[in-house]
């Protein structure tokens, strides 16, 4: 039905996406961006792109009870990114990718916290997930 | 609006005298071309250029001793006491005593400079106007004159 | 003194005692000053311009003056314009009968009207407007000082002051009065707001806001900001005296961030109120918990380190203070080690929690310190025919002492290795009209098995399952819980990007357990052999539309959960809605089944108006919770922001308030020029 394997030696996007070098992360939020896109982008050669990105993220409150008790939050995140071509600095792709995590405000404070961070984790792991997709599928235009 | 062109008004009476390193006549068409370092003096009025076409008024096609007009060319230079004008072509009319200066003309007058592209003086009225685009730097007169 | 002043015309010519006459575009350039006009005469003797309108004198583009005649110095800088216009910035416009320049500095106006407003036709009574005696124009200070100012709404005399100082348009910074605002509230009646600005050098300022309403409060507002080489910081307060409580009531946020060398930052947060309803009465903040905390932190591509302490103060009634932890100290590090390329990466990590809740009671006021070590490695290979293969192992210790709670020994150490090994193929397909198809499906097999004490728990109270992990090592958020057993996380997501930047993308997922061991909770979604399916389909735009739903459905697809979002942001209008289904969960102080749906949108009807409106309303208790409209008229010289907001909260602490809201900011007046896109033109267009 016309698919073939995306990587592997005929792969369309393993050449290209074997070989990104990844901006350094500055804060957790994007500590754990790279560390997703590591997992999926992991490639041996030496880099000839470079990915370069923005992240975005802010919180709205959920499912309000009548006593303006807030009971869970959404965590919505955006990413711009830009795959920069190492050998004329030229802008080889670019684009944003966004999505959202939800999580519960118990009362508990510790556990309110721990799912507050795990929320940050997940929705890293969405974004860098919906980014790799995007650069796997439109590989053929930008990784020449 | 009249640019006073030398102290006293300039006397059109007076015997115009013509030098130059060559002369050319041509009598039916009543024309006369002075050639090389040609100066004009005509009473305060002094004006040099490289070349000055002289055409006579013409009575029933004799040329009669009266100058109709003057045509200068290349560096040409009018000076009339403290004043002095330069520019690439001037053209005399002697019965109306206007000269019109034009080609990048300079006017140097008192401490004040005017550039432009064309000057036309009026000898008899002594005015002179400067015209196109004329940019000049503003000079006051030092207290102390 | 005033060499170098040039003169350009159609026509010059030198009158009899040198004075220079120039007719026709007659232009003047001095050191950053430009003046047109008809006709100018120059009298070396007097050395001053003899100027005849209509003229333009502009000194930078951002002071440029119109008048019919004036004589001036051939510098331009001191002099007398007569019928003149002041235009500061393209923005103010000074009409006066004369105005006088001073010295290069200063313009004085007599008998002026000074408006920023748009006056097309002679004579039109524009929207507001100053009239004054005399104005004072300061460049270099970029003020305006206004002397028997009457100040006039279309043409109606409104207020009168002997003296008045405001800032030029092009002034970004000054101590004075910003533009009122009132704000009308069911429990503090009507009130009005004058905040006044003071700079403290070229680094910090305070805002100091009196709020008086009628009778009902005197409340103070202090805002102070200070900006560092290396970082910011900025507090806000409040205090009150209304008839609400008794005694004065105040409140206190303050935070910073500062860079410190060698890429460490440090931030803190302070919050505290005298009362819980203090900050929903005057509409501070919703927040329904304080957090005061101090935080180092520090990040690099392979390394953490983070230490954080924390105080809360929880405002919630539905909370006995006494029983929640409110002093926690977080110690974490992270650290990553790359042997080489083929050998995977291995991880450290290694982390301290300790809390304490007020109480002593047993098992209600339990306090924990808790040592956390973790060791994990990954590799991936690409196999020829497409294939990914990715393992995970992990070995992760964790040792509490636990004070106040007898069901638990003091000390309590746990065991938890853990192996994980994914599979995912991903496939792409380009479709015939440029479209591009990615199919992948993905398969995880994970196993943990934690040996040793059970331990307390204290932070996973409330897992949640979603595309971010669906293949994650352990689902639950802290580490007091690890997700235990053999289970097999499968997945697919298969999206269509098309050329014109259109994305549409669907997810599906579950998890298979080996065997119920009976560690979620009912309304998780992953109770019970099988979890819920997780579905997410996303349609994503290149117009900023984007149109997503996630929704857990039970075997019978049956809803356990579900949450739809929609975000378009366009030229004329921007909104954001969200619908929310969620089933009742005890621990999340849900008792009952949560249906919502909140929108928050701009709409720009035309040039000038544009209205707002948000609202959250409640569908299992048939009620909004609360709801906003606002309306905003911008053009050229006024903002008039009208709002209008209801909380319909109902309970002992919290009133429902009702607040009005009426800005009204004069443009023209310091750096808050509205865009152009605002501003009317003549031509109506």
């Amino acid at each position: 039905c016309g698919y073939q394997p995306a990587h592997g030696t005929r792969g369309a996007a393993s050449a290209a996406l074997g070989n990104i070098r990844i901006q350094d992360p500055t804060d957790e939020a994007a500590f754990e961006l790279v560390e997703q896109l590591e997992r999926r982008l992991s490639g041996e050669g030496n880099p000839t792109h470079e990915l370069r990105y923005t992240i975005s993220t802010n919180r709205r409150r959920l499912a309000v009870t009548e006593e303006e008790i807030t009971t869970g939050y959404n965590l919505n995140g955006r990413v711009d990114f830009q795959i920069v071509d190492l050998r004329d600095q030229s802008i080889a792709t670019q684009g944003s990718v966004s999505n959202f995590s939800t999580y519960s405000a118990t009362a508990n404070t510790v556990a309110a916290r721990a799912s507050e961070r795990d929320a940050r984790r997940r929705l890293m792991v969405m974004l860098a997930d919906d980014l790799t997709a995007r650069l796997i599928a439109t590989a053929g235009t930008w990784a020449t | 609006a009249n640019i006073n062109f030398g102290e006293a008004a300039h006397d059109d009476t007076k015997p115009v005298e013509i030098v130059a390193d060559s002369l050319s006549m041509d009598q039916n068409t009543g024309s006369a071309v002075f050639e090389g370092n040609v100066l004009v003096v005509q009473d305060t009025l002094r004006l040099s250029a490289d070349r000055i076409a002289v055409a006579y008024v013409m009575e029933d096609g004799e040329m009669t001793g009266d100058i109709d007009t003057m045509t200068a060319t290349g560096n040409v230079l009018l000076v009339n006491g403290e004043e002095t004008a330069k520019g690439a072509q001037a053209i005399y009319t002697v019965q109306e005593e206007v000269i019109v200066l034009t080609g990048d003309v300079l006017l140097n007058q008192g401490r004040s400079a005017l550039s432009g592209q064309k000057l036309v003086v009026n000898l008899d009225t002594g005015n002179g106007v400067m015209e196109g685009r004329v940019r000049t730097v503003l000079q006051p007169r030092a207290k102390s004159e | 003194q005033t060499a170098g002043v040039t003169m350009i015309a159609d026509r010059m010519s030198i009158k009899s005692d040198d004075v220079l006459v120039a007719e026709g575009n007659v232009e003047v350039f001095y050191d950053g000053s430009h003046l047109r006009a008809t006709r100018i005469t120059y009298d070396p003797d007097t050395d001053r311009l003899k100027i005849e309108g209509p003229l333009t004198l502009a000194s930078g583009e951002n002071i440029v003056l119109m008048a019919s005649s004036a004589d001036l110095d051939p510098a331009l800088t001191s002099g007398i314009l007569q019928s003149a216009r002041l235009l500061l910035d393209q923005q103010m416009q000074i009409a006066a009968a004369q105005i006088h320049r001073v010295d290069d500095r200063y313009l004085v106006l007599d008998k002026t009207v000074a408006s920023s407003c748009r006056i097309c036709v002679k004579d039109e009574v524009p929207l507001w407007q100053i009239r004054a005696s005399r104005v004072v124009h300061d460049e270099e200070e970029q003020q305006i000082y206004f002397e028997n100012a009457r100040f006039e709404i279309a043409g109606v005399p409104v207020l009168y002051l002997p003296s008045l100082r405001l800032p030029d348009p092009t002034l970004k910074r000054s101590t004075g009065f910003l533009s009122p605002s009132i704000r009308i509230t069911d429990a503090l009646g009507t009130g009005i707001k004058f905040p006044y600005f003071i700079t403290l050098g070229d680094h910090a300022d305070l805002t100091v806001t009196p709020y008086l309403s009628t009778g009902q409060t005197r409340t103070l507002e202090l805002r102070y900001r200070h900006a560092f080489r290396n970082g910011r910081m900025e507090w806000n307060g409040a205090i009150s005296k209304d008839d609400i409580e008794d005694d004065p009531r105040s409140y206190i946020f303050g935070n910073g961030r500062f860079e410190l060398p060698r890429d460490f930052v440090l931030e803190f947060q302070l919050q505290d109120t005298s009362d819980p309803s203090y900050l929903l009465d005057y509409d501070y903040s919703d927040a329904d918990r304080l957090e005061s905390n101090v935080k180092l932190t520090r990040v690099t591509r392979d390394e953490i380190i983070r230490t954080e302490a924390i105080h809360y103060n929880p405002l919630r009634s539905d909370i006995d203070k006494e029983f929640v932890p409110t002093k926690v100290l977080d110690l974490g590090y992270e650290l990553k080690i790359r042997p080489s390329q083929s050998a995977g990466v291995f991880g450290v990590e290694a982390g301290l929690l300790a809390f304490e809740r007020d109480s002593s009671d047993d098992a209600d006021g339990r306090d924990i310190q808790r040592l956390h070590l973790g060791a994990d490695w990954t590799n991936s290979w690409t196999f020829d025919n497409g294939l990914l293969l990715t393992a995970d192992a992990r070995l992760k210790f964790d040792a509490y002492n636990v004070d106040d709670d007898g069901s638990f020994d003091n000390q309590l150490t746990r065991l938890t290795p853990s192996l994980a090994v994914e599979m995912r193929y991903p496939l792409v397909k380009s479709g015939y009209n440029g479209a591009s198809y990615v199919l992948e499906p993905v398969l995880q097999l994970a196993w943990a098995d934690p040996s040793g004490d059970d331990v307390p728990n204290d932070d996973s109270l409330s897992p949640v399952l979603d595309e971010g992990n669906l293949f994650a090592l352990d689902r639950f958020a802290g580490e007091d819980v690890v997700e235990r057993g053999l289970r097999a996380n499968l997945g697919v997501g298969w999206t269509r990007y098309s050329a014109n930047g259109w994305s549409f993308g669907i997810d599906v997922g579950r998890v298979f357990y080996e065997r119920d061991l009976d560690q979620f909770d009912q309304g998780s979604g992953l109770d019970g052999y099988t979890s819920d399916w997780l579905v997410s389909t996303k349609i994503f735009s290149s117009k900023n539309l984007t149109i997503s739903n996630r929704s857990l459905l039970d075997d019978t697809l049956g809803l356990s959960s579900s949450q739809l979002r929609v975000d378009w942001q366009q030229a004329k209008f921007e909104f954001e809605t969200a619908y929310v289904w969620l089933a009742k969960n005890a621990l999340e102080g849900r008792t009952e089944d949560s249906s919502e749906w909140d929108f928050d949108g701009t709409y720009r009807f035309d040039r000038n108006w544009s209205g707002r409106a948000e609202w959250r309303y409640d569908f299992t208790q048939d009620r909004a919770q609360e709801a906003g409209l606002g309306l905003i008229y911008k053009n050229e010289c006024v903002i008039v922001d009208l709002s209008v907001s209801r909380r319909f909260t109902s309970s002992d602490t919290v009133r429902p308030t009702t607040d009005f809201g009426i800005d009204v900011t004069f443009g023209g007046f310091g750096n808050n020029a509205t865009g152009q896109s605002y501003r009317r033109s003549c031509t109506g267009v």
